[in-house]
């Protein structure tokens, strides 16, 4: 009674406010400015992979997820080295693709590439990687030149109060989380600690035993903060140590160059609401990288002479030729000079020229970047939407072996997106991104085009030209590649290996146009979606060359045409079936270097079948697949079947899973050089994961 | 719930046939009304509009000194409870209060036991809301999610039960113990496409909507609220009884409670549906005039 009279009291004081006793005041949450596009406004193909299918499918790596997106080549050389680019191209160093986790990029600039095994997001804190396919400079600016990766994590007050989960499975895989969500006033906040480990394969090409197993760490927080009716405030940090097992790269190496690795990154973003159609945010971020990599190496004395260090400065060819025993000729007077200078030094050494000398040395460094970001949102009218903005960033490499010290670069930016409905059936997308470069010393600029046309409620057809570039990173225009050498047994003065590779910029961002015709199908009735896309790229200015310090000479020679077609298609049927299909289909031609065949796929795709049963029971079978028609690479083929069951035990809910995998092939191959083909295999092709969690 | 609405209809006519309009004409209508409002200014207008003999004022007790038998229509949780606090006889007809809240000011009364009470609760039926969601997926057979209050739960749980088989959705319940928050509850929920929202005060504060629809559309789940203010909010779509709505049916309610017949407490028998077209565009779920059609309205 005492209950009831009370709740009739507080029924009372809000019949006072709500006449009809629903009028309970709730603001507009969905404003203008917070909407999305819809598929059918969106000028780009879209893949979006839910934390929902990627847990009803078993997968458990955000790399591994990434061959659900048509067109994506996704590569494991090694247990720790991920390629992964949309469309492949080069496999030696894939760089021309954005990562992004909440909207700060993961692309380390200095030294152009993502680091996927240690990417600062425990899988369990993605809500939805939405992976944009086609060039997207227009929105993300450089290096989104291919596509874009965009990795959501789940908001603070949509996690649980507690979440823990371990996992354990063949390969050496064990992994164990745990997270807290808090919800106080006006603030919410996520804190997340994970831990990670994998043995990797087990053998690869330069070591029968493997050794490229991970362990990984990782820290991250974000809190969401409400100030007031209009403004949000939102700090997000991540901190990952890694530690990674590398095998041995050349035979002179006598200890593992194993990498321990930290990084971590601070953002925070202010946004708030002039009013319901117009809303600025404010963004800063500050991404840092450190890498520790030392080993021991013991290689014949006459390569670490400083006279041949001197002589391949100055020409290397000379350099070659007087380790191979002969007398270059050809050459400058002060070539000249040098051999014999070199000549000279190996004949004081004597029989010790051919001796190994041990010796410690690094490949040490740091990445950091700093960014600031306006953001303008303004939706004019139902018609006319815009989103425009400025911002800076500077980004740093310090390595006393790569770049002989530290460079830096400034980066000033502006873009800009309109998207206008002149009627309810035409969409028309426009946008540019400029950004100007301090290394470089130029301006790009990417702009973007798109005309969606609604043919009735339910499909769309969308035409789209785009371009998109690659900045080239810091130690691309900026290399003083140089191994110092340290702990030198037996002693020699002066020790340094004598390979280097010097370069004083002058580089340009690489480039791609690309054209598009899609289509796109949504039947609510049948819960399906089906999208199609076809495509022509024409990449240019690519810095094709495989950069390696007896070999560094970047050019903006290369070029390669990409064509083809990319269908997916997400269907629920019946009650609690889904099944999901992706194909692509791709033509690479016309390619001026053969490193742009290394990574490339003509047909790939997967498949998958789920079914909800009763009683919280979840089954999936998936199967993916690649031709794997790069040069050297070999085709990939694997199949998945998942069980899961979600129950109560007490006041907590459990979920226990376990996947049981099935590769085509125990082995990847994978093109290193010309005539070198490198192998990494596995010695069953039946793996098993069980993960087992809880939440309340 | 709909079955409840159909045995209704079909007392109100067997009330007229055996009173007949001439003595459902004789008796006043008192409609009782809480504080003033915009609000109230329109249902006041409408009462006025459709009902014959009507009197209306905050003033329970100068209402009950007046002269013949009279029915009773209480406006709102507040005009609700003076009413059934009052010495007033006669039967009483609740409107515009939800169904929680007119059950708890229901036990809150103790008089109220020996009298002839009834309701046409605010909210729409849950019945209709599974409609809806339906609809938009094309009429397909849907996983659609309940977030209820243990209390609710119990209250409701096998009426639910029932009234999502009768339409054709799987449903998924979610019991949110106290203190706990509706949005991470979503979590619990796998495979639905849909959100039904229904009012409850252990269950939401202001704050707490709030959080779900923003939660629910990160997910891209659609919300199918109860009220057009929760469409206008952000819910995709909601049914819901505008004031003339509901007038009608007390129209048709008064004459068998005059009569004697006391039907039973239910959601509104007439609605349509408030859609929040921007919110359906983002969330790619076509609305076409079948679902801007739905519902079921005054003759």
């Amino acid at each position: 009674m005492k209950r009831a009279l009370f709740f009739g009291a507080i029924v009372l004081v809000e019949a006072v406010l709500a006449q009809t006793d629903l009028e309970e005041a709730v603001p507009t949450v969905l404003t203008p400015t917070r909407l999305r596009q819809s598929l059918h406004d969106v000028p780009a193909s879209v893949t979006v992979l839910t934390a929902d299918e990627l847990a009803l499918y078993g997968v458990r790596s955000i790399p591994e997820a990434l061959r659900l997106v048509p067109g994506m080549a996704v590569l494991r050389a090694t247990g720790q080295d991920y390629r992964i680019g949309y469309h492949g191209t080069n496999l030696l160093m894939p760089r021309r693709m954005n990562v992004l986790i909440d909207g700060v990029s993961a692309y380390q600039p200095a030294f152009a590439r993502v680091d996927w095994v240690n990417l600062p997001v425990v899988l369990e804190d993605v809500d939805r990687i939405e992976v944009t396919r086609g060039p997207d400079s227009a929105s993300y600016g450089p290096n989104s030149m291919l596509g874009v990766v965009n990795i959501v994590t789940k908001h603070p007050q949509d996690v649980e109060r507690f979440h823990s989960s371990v996992s354990v499975g063949s390969e050496g895989a064990r992994s164990a989380m745990v997270r807290g969500g808090l919800n106080r006033g006006g603030t919410s906040l996520r804190i997340t600690a994970g831990i990670e480990h994998a043995a990797g394969y087990d053998r690869v090409s330069r070591d029968p035993q493997g050794h490229d197993g991970t362990r990984v760490g990782r820290l991250s927080a974000r809190a969401v903060t409400a100030i007031d009716e209009a403004t949000s405030a939102e700090v997000s940090a991540s901190f990952v140590h890694a530690t990674r097992e590398v095998p041995f790269v050349e035979p002179y190496q006598a200890s593992y160059p194993d990498q321990d690795v930290h990084e971590g990154y601070v953002s925070g973003k202010l946004t708030h609401a002039v009013s319901g159609q117009h809303e600025l945010s404010l963004r800063a971020n500050l991404w840092i990288n450190r890498v520790r990599q030392a080993w021991r190496s013991c290689l014949p004395t006459a390569l670490i002479l400083p006279e041949m260090f001197a002589m391949w400065r100055s020409n290397p060819a000379y350099a070659n030729a007087l380790l191979a025993g002969q007398m270059p000729t050809g050459g400058s007077a002060a070539d000249n000079a040098l051999a014999a200078a070199a000549v000279a030094a190996i004949r004081r050494l004597g029989a010790r020229a051919t001796q190994p000398t041990c010796v410690d040395t690094d490949q040490n460094l740091v990445e950091r970047r700093a960014a600031l970001e306006l953001e303008d949102t303004y939706v004019v009218s139902e018609r006319l939407r815009m989103v425009s903005g400025i911002g800076v960033r500077h980004q740093e490499g310090d390595s006393q072996t790569y770049l002989g010290g530290s460079h830096s670069s400034s980066i000033g930016l502006a873009f800009g997106h309109a998207e206008y409905k002149p009627e309810a059936w035409l969409t028309l997308n426009g946008g540019v991104y400029a950004e100007h470069d301090s290394l470089s010393r130029k301006t790009n600029v990417s702009p973007r085009l798109g005309l969606n046309v609604r043919l009735d409620a339910r499909q769309s057809v969308r035409a789209v030209w785009s371009t998109g570039s690659r900045t080239p990173d810091v130690q691309e225009q900026r290399a003083d590649w140089s191994y110092r050498l340290s702990n030198v047994t037996p002693p020699l003065d002066g020790a340094r290996f004598y390979q280097s590779a010097l370069v004083g910029g002058g580089l340009v961002a690489e480039r791609i146009r690309s054209t598009e015709l899609g289509y796109l199908f949504i039947l609510p009735a049948a819960g399906l979606l089906f999208d199609v896309r076809v495509f022509e790229d024409r990449l240019s200015d690519l810095i094709s060359e495989k950069l390696q310090v007896s070999s560094f000479e970047p050019t903006n020679t290369g070029s390669v045409n990409l064509s083809g077609v990319e269908l997916q298609a997400r269907a629920a049927f019946g009650t609690g079936w889904t099944a999901f299909g992706n194909y692509a289909y791709l033509r690479t031609h016309d390619a001026s270097n053969p490193n742009e065949r290394t990574q490339y796929s003509r047909h790939s795709g997967s498949v998958g079948v789920a079914h909800r049963f009763a009683d919280g029971w979840t089954g999936s079978l998936a199967y993916y697949g690649a031709s794997g028609d790069g040069i050297g690479q070999s085709g990939y083929g694997r199949t998945d079947a998942t069980i899961a069951r979600n129950f109560r035990v007490g006041g907590s809910h459990v979920s226990a899973a376990l996947t049981a995998r099935r590769l085509d092939d125990k082995s990847v191959n994978y093109y290193r050089d010309v005539d070198s083909i490198l192998s990494s295999t596995y010695d069953r092709r039946l793996q098993i994961l069980g993960t087992l969690s809880a939440s309340f | 719930m709909e079955r409840r609405a159909g045995r209704r209809i079909l007392l109100m006519a067997a009330a007229s046939a055996i009173v007949g309009r001439g003595h459902a004409a004789e008796v006043e209508v008192r409609v009782v009304l809480g504080d003033d409002g915009p609000a109230v200014h329109q249902i006041r207008e409408s009462l006025q509009r459709v009902l014959k003999n009507v009197v209306m004022g905050a003033d329970v007790l100068a209402l009950a000194r007046r002269s013949g038998p009279g029915v009773y229509v209480a406006v709102g949780p507040l005009a609700l409870k003076r009413v059934l606090d009052s010495t007033a006889s006669g039967p009483v007809l609740s409107l515009f209060t939800s169904r929680a809240t007119y059950q708890a000011v229901r036990d809150a009364t103790t008089s109220s036991a020996q009298r002839a009470v009834t309701a046409i609760y605010a909210e729409p039926s849950p019945s209709s809301q599974f409609v809806v969601a339906r609809a938009l997926h094309g009429g397909r057979r849907v996983a659609v999610g309940v977030l209820l209050s243990a209390d609710s739960a119990a209250r409701m749980m096998s009426a639910l039960q029932r009234t999502a088989l009768e339409n054709g959705v799987e449903l998924q319940v979610q019991v949110v113990d106290r203190g706990d928050e509706p949005v991470r509850a979503l979590n619990r929920l796998h495979g639905i496409s849909a959100l039904v929202v229904m009012p409850d005060k252990d269950l939401y504060t202001p704050d707490g909507l709030r959080n779900l629809l923003a939660g629910s559309y990160r997910r891209r789940v659609p919300l199918i609220g109860y009220s057009a203010q929760l469409a206008t909010a952000g819910a995709i779509a909601a049914p819901y009884s505008s004031i003339d709505d509901i007038v009608s049916e007390a129209a048709r309610t008064i004459p068998s409670l005059a009569s004697g017949i006391t039907p039973v407490p239910s959601h509104p028998l007439y609605w349509r549906v408030s859609i929040n077209e921007s919110v359906a565009r983002s969330l790619d779920i076509t609305v076409d005039d079948r679902v801007r059609a739905l519902g079921n309205f005054p003759p």
